[in-house]
């Protein structure tokens, strides 16, 4: 039988950690960092080449009709806002003021986190999807001038197809499984905001 | 060593030994508290020039540490293999000393209790002031003082229970 001073002792002698080093964490930081700002980098140099070329076609290309070049900058709106709600994302949670919070007031935080996260992956997916759907729409109208009507029904069945698979079947799925995490997350979040609150 | 590199280092020195503590008291698994540790640590790196305007360094720190360890959700599995972690427990095992031995069996006791009282009780294993931890977790001090005397008992009892056996 120990009491709680037997204990404080004991807890005393434990061994020194030497499984993190400070030049260990330093070396991790500086890759992270350089992960990070090349990955960065690799998205925003991608975007501004598809920007680009897309105003090249723009510019160059002699449409019949103007839904083309509304598609097109539907499409380059929906990547441009993509990048920087990644961008935007990351910065708040690895940078975050919230983190010198009391417990109770950065749980607090961390279930909005996690709601916002949820809609980003559901609700803003969705119009992604959406928008997306009306640009290749709109696109086939410029592409009936060029090939046969059987190659257009083609492509357009193939489109609208897979379109509904995508919204039906394999968003039904993630959102079930996104929407069973959030409710695992918030629940532990819950049980830990009584703890303190308490 | 620029200036940022350097106070980096002696705020190191100074607290990791305390937030490891706290971080194994929390997980229960020393790996998973060096990652925790670690990830404390680039937290305090990367918001270095916040704590410029605090006066009390260790509570910052804490904060940073209890606030990195609540986000420890254990939703996802750790990468690292089991594999690999029981090559290094079946190594390690001979090493460890009887009094190693009766420590771990103390986090693993730890880990049974509820994770604002885990934060509570390491840090008062580690003899922080009363005050300093009330500020931390956001409880009243006198709240805090009914709390830690639960705690003591819980753990006491748990402890006292695993010798037993």
């Amino acid at each position: 039988m120990k009491d709680f001073n037997e204990l404080k002792q004991l807890w005393h002698v434990q061994q020194e950690n030497e499984g993190v080093s400070y030049d260990a964490i330093l070396s991790t930081i500086r890759h992270t960092k350089n992960k990070y700002t090349s990955k960065l980098l690799t998205h925003v140099i991608s975007i501004i080449i598809i920007v680009l070329m897309t105003l090249y076609i723009f510019v160059t290309v002699p449409f019949y009709t103007w839904t083309t070049q509304l598609s097109m900058f539907i499409v380059i709106i929906c990547l441009i806002y993509y990048m920087i709600v990644q961008i935007k994302d990351y910065q708040a949670i690895n940078k975050s003021e919230n983190l010198l919070n009391k417990p109770e007031e950065y749980i607090s935080y961390l279930t909005i986190y996690k709601h916002h996260r949820y809609k980003l992956n559901t609700r803003n997916y969705k119009i992604y999807t959406i928008c997306l759907s009306i640009a290749i729409g709109l696109y086939l109208i410029e592409m009936s001038f060029y090939v046969s009507a059987i190659a257009l029904a083609i492509f357009a069945v193939a489109t609208i197809a897979w379109f509904l698979i995508c919204y039906f079947i394999l968003m039904k799925v993630y959102i079930k499984k996104e929407s069973e995490k959030l409710e695992e997350l918030i629940g532990k979040l819950k049980n830990l905001k009584d703890q303190f609150s308490g | 060593m620029t200036q940022n590199e350097a106070l980096f280092k002696s705020i190191f020195d100074r607290n990791n030994r305390k937030v490891y503590h706290l971080c194994y008291g929390y997980t229960g698994d020393s790996d998973a508290a060096n990652d925790l540790m670690q990830e404390t640590f680039i937290k305090v790196w990367q918001n270095l020039d916040k704590f410029r305007n605090q006066s009390q360094i260790s509570t910052w720190i804490y904060r940073i540490a209890v606030n990195t360890c609540l986000s420890y959700l254990r939703v996802e599995k750790r990468k690292v293999t089991d594999e690999i972690n029981e090559r290094i427990i079946e190594t390690k095992a001979d090493e460890v000393s009887d009094k190693q031995e009766q420590v771990n069996q103390l986090y693993k006791c730890i880990a049974q209790l509820e994770e604002n009282e885990r934060i509570i009780i390491t840090m008062v294993l580690d003899e922080v002031p009363y005050q300093e931890i009330a500020e931390i977790s956001g409880i009243s001090e006198g709240n805090l003082r009914v709390k830690i005397h639960r705690i003591k008992n819980k753990l006491t009892e748990i402890y006292n229970r695993h010798e037993r056996f």
